[in-house]
């Protein structure tokens, strides 16, 4: 999920960068700073959560839990996923510092729109809280590929063809992703409901 | 209940096993006049006939092309153009999702690997510059393996150094911003 330097045409680089600004610029502003640590520990389970790689399908895939942050942070996921992506960068030369807007606002964009969409469904019976942790780790990453796909096909020809195989490749991943973080929320739920701000 | 704990055990055991990183691994090595690029992904999964491009460092102009084989390997003898000229060579390796790499063999990389002239067959007895030539073939060809594995080594995979420090920078700028926001109010009534 982290697209390489060198590949993307300017115009794309300079939307990514954009777009990631004011993402983050709004999750930011919408922090709660007694939430600090919470986004902090978040942040570094994304940071992590990326060296976990799922061996199946063709491509070399691994955990986002993009959706899990979106859940637990709404807005303040950008921030967070913005700064876990960098130090990737920088430790493991993921991606790149010049497509880290692209980057940043393809795993960070889906993953606050579904944590807002879904946190919803978390207040209601244990089936709907299954059904809203599920669909959010796996939206979130169907959402990435979709606008990893859309990155590369502005770039380069055939969206179809890239936007196959990248969904074909992520859906293992897409599902594992839904049933860890559906497995997360229920047990966060559980056990320290006030990490998800629920009824409040 | 108990379903979850489970899971989230074995998740966390499968944790050290799958800690590799998701990025094309390119390395390259010199034998002879011939050139061979290995790529693969983190944990030695092969990378399925990539692109890899060959293209001269300076001014970038694309030298040669050609596709990997299915254990990610691709082997090219230098174009004569590139050796006269002793250009660097830059091998660009791209997968269809995105992602990309480089490695860069020097041109005294290669040059200095072909320093072989014909040798005369016909002689019996053994002048001290074939013996010469002839300890330059063995050793070229026992130093092979070591200098794929010194290429290898080149890469940086993430390192559980790496990891650490990672999740320590995270966890230190969290401290950051919470002492400079406990720090401002009191800031202001000591000024009050």
């Amino acid at each position: 999920m982290h697209i390489s330097e060198g590949i993307l045409t300017a115009p794309v680089l300079a939307g990514g960068a954009v777009l990631t600004t004011i993402g983050t610029s709004i999750g930011l502003k919408k922090l709660d700073y007694d939430r600090i640590m919470t986004v902090s520990l978040l942040s570094a389970t994304f940071f992590v959560a990326s060296l976990i790689h799922v061996p199946i399908g063709p491509g070399s895939v691994h955990l986002l839990l993009g959706g899990l942050l979106g859940l637990i942070l709404g807005w303040g996921a950008f921030p967070a996923i913005v700064v876990a992506l960098c130090l990737q960068t920088i430790f493991f030369q993921y991606g790149g510092l010049v497509v880290l807007g692209v980057n940043g606002f393809i795993i960070a964009g889906p993953a606050v729109l579904c944590g807002l969409l879904l946190k919803s469904l978390l207040n209601g019976t244990r089936r709907k809280q299954m059904i809203g942790g599920f669909l959010a780790g796996f939206c979130s990453m169907f959402l990435s590929a979709i606008l990893m796909a859309c990155a590369l096909f502005f770039s380069d020809a055939g969206f179809l063809r890239v936007a196959g195989i990248v969904l074909a490749s992520h859906l293992p991943v897409m599902l594992i992703e839904g049933l860890i973080t559906m497995f997360v929320v229920t047990f966060l739920i559980r056990v320290q409901p006030e990490i998800l701000s629920l009824n409040t | 209940m108990f379903i979850p704990h489970l899971f989230l055990s074995v998740c966390l055991l499968f944790l050290p096993i799958q800690a590799e990183a998701h990025k094309i691994h390119v390395f390259a090595w010199v034998s002879g006049d011939t050139i061979t690029v290995e790529s693969n992904f983190s944990g030695n999964k092969p990378l399925l006939h990539g692109k890899i491009t060959v293209k001269d460092n300076k001014s970038g102009a694309v030298l040669l092309q050609g596709d990997g084989d299915t254990k990610g390997i691709f082997t090219f003898t230098v174009p004569s153009d590139a050796r006269a000229r002793k250009t660097d060579l830059l091998i660009v390796v791209s997968g269809s999702e995105g992602h990309q790499s480089e490695w860069l063999v020097p041109a005294t990389e290669y040059l200095s690997e072909d320093s072989s002239p014909a040798t005369n067959q016909h002689t019996k007895t053994i002048n001290n510059d074939e013996l010469q030539i002839m300890i330059r073939e063995i050793v070229k060809q026992e130093l092979a393996p070591i200098k794929r594995r010194l290429a290898e080594n080149r890469q940086n995979k993430p390192d559980f150094r790496d990891i650490m420090a990672g999740i320590g920078f995270l966890l230190g700028l969290a401290g950051l911003v919470t002492w400079m926001r406990n720090r401002k109010p009191k800031d202001t009534k000591t000024d009050d």
